[in-house]
């Protein structure tokens, strides 16, 4: 029962093709980095202390001390942190304005000297909550 | 069909698209008016477009995944059409909601891009369905057309994923405000209406879409098995991409 391809369709059938072949790919791309890097984007501040220190990226996730943020323009510097540990991050420049106090951050970063993480990027980790502000409020 | 049920069908079709629009009106002036979130600032309106472009994706789906079992029983092909419009309105809707959790992200998170779990796989759902109108595209016999309809049937296990992708893993992006195992979603009520509004617009939309697309469809079909000499159940045109 098969219908002939008619001639008028073959560029688009190879189109398809195409299509399909690079979507196919790239879909195994995906699934298998993710399977072999795994699917953790960041870590906690307790996993990383607990972990030899090395050059390896680092990309730690966890909230902001309120009070830790200090922005200044050639090196700001916060505190990033989950239930038992505290990790001070230096950054270079300014902090992004997105970063905030006693929400969720991810950083990304090397070990420097002592015990600070020079981070490279650090990102705002909102939460799942939305809330107008306060009437009367900050 | 009788012409008083004809009619009553285009009445039928001329206020659901007359509610879709009303209800689009209403979202987008309470996307607009009800209050920013307080961490994230106006940047968050985007969830009024990101959070229904989502859902109706995986709605389009689900579609995909209903006429898929439909054809394998009957070879149906209006079924077929269906499965077609609602995969092309879902890689569309797929692509959306990236590009506008892009802008989004950008403004909030300070990145357009991450590759954590939720993007990750939500970047795969789109592929398995590009795949799927690839393969639909190539199909132009029996076999090769129930191998298609199976990945349409199997593709709606990439939704749960990437709806529980922000439980499962360690994401950048946040868990779930709606539909999570929690109790009462921690979003203020007003945010919550538009939300639902701005989703039950988008959904109405998407399905008079996916059924207009799948209506030209099949208008094209016999169109092209009229004008030729009569062949199988499955018209070419409806097949594979001629008329398409």
């Amino acid at each position: 029962m098969n219908i002939p391809a008619d001639s008028a369709s073959r560029p688009k059938r190879r189109w398809a093709l195409v299509t399909l072949v690079v979507a196919s790919l790239a879909l195994a791309v995906l699934v298998t980095t993710a399977t072999v890097d795994g699917l953790v984007y960041y870590r906690t501040p307790s996993e990383v202390m607990s972990e030899p220190r090395d050059d390896a990226v680092l990309r730690i996730g966890g909230y902001v001390v309120p009070g830790s943020i200090e922005r200044d323009d050639t090196l700001s510097t916060l505190v990033i942190a989950d239930e038992h540990t505290h990790l001070t991050v230096h950054y270079q420049g300014p902090l992004p304005s997105v970063v905030q106090e006693g929400e969720g951050a991810v950083v990304e970063g090397t070990w420097g000297d002592g015990h600070v993480v020079v981070a490279t990027e650090v990102l705002l980790r909102h939460s799942n909550e939305y809330r107008a502000p306060q009437v009367g409020g900050p | 069909m009788t012409e008083t049920s004809k009619e009553q069908a285009s009445l039928a079709r001329i206020a659901l698209q007359v509610t879709t629009v009303a209800l689009a009106v209403i979202a987008i002036a309470l996307a607009f008016s009800v209050p920013a979130d307080v961490v994230q600032g106006e940047p968050q309106r985007f969830m009024y477009l990101h959070v229904p472009a989502a859902w109706s994706a995986y709605l389009s789906y689900a579609v995909v995944w209903g006429a898929s079992v439909v054809f394998l029983r009957t070879t149906n092909a209006k079924a077929a059409a269906v499965a077609r419009a609602a995969a092309q309105v879902g890689v569309a809707l797929t692509g959306l909601t990236l590009a506008t959790g892009m802008v989004w992200g950008a403004l909030t998170w300070g990145t357009a891009w991450a590759w954590d779990a939720r993007i990750i796989s939500t970047v795969a759902m789109g592929l398995v369905y590009v795949v799927y109108l690839a393969a639909r595209a190539l199909a132009n016999g029996r076999r090769s057309q129930t191998i298609a309809a199976w990945i349409g049937v199997v593709g709606i296990i990439t939704v749960p994923i990437v709806h529980w992708s922000v439980e499962w893993w360690r994401t950048l992006h946040q868990s779930a405000t709606v539909m999570t195992r929690a109790g009462a979603p921690p979003l203020d009520a007003a945010m919550g209406v538009a939300l639902a509004t701005s989703v039950l617009a988008i959904s109405l939309l998407t399905i008079q879409v996916i059924a207009a697309r799948a209506h030209k469809a099949l208008q094209a079909a016999s169109a092209v098995a009229t004008s030729q000499a009569p062949r199988d159940v499955l018209p070419d045109a409806l097949a594979d991409s001629p008329g398409s």
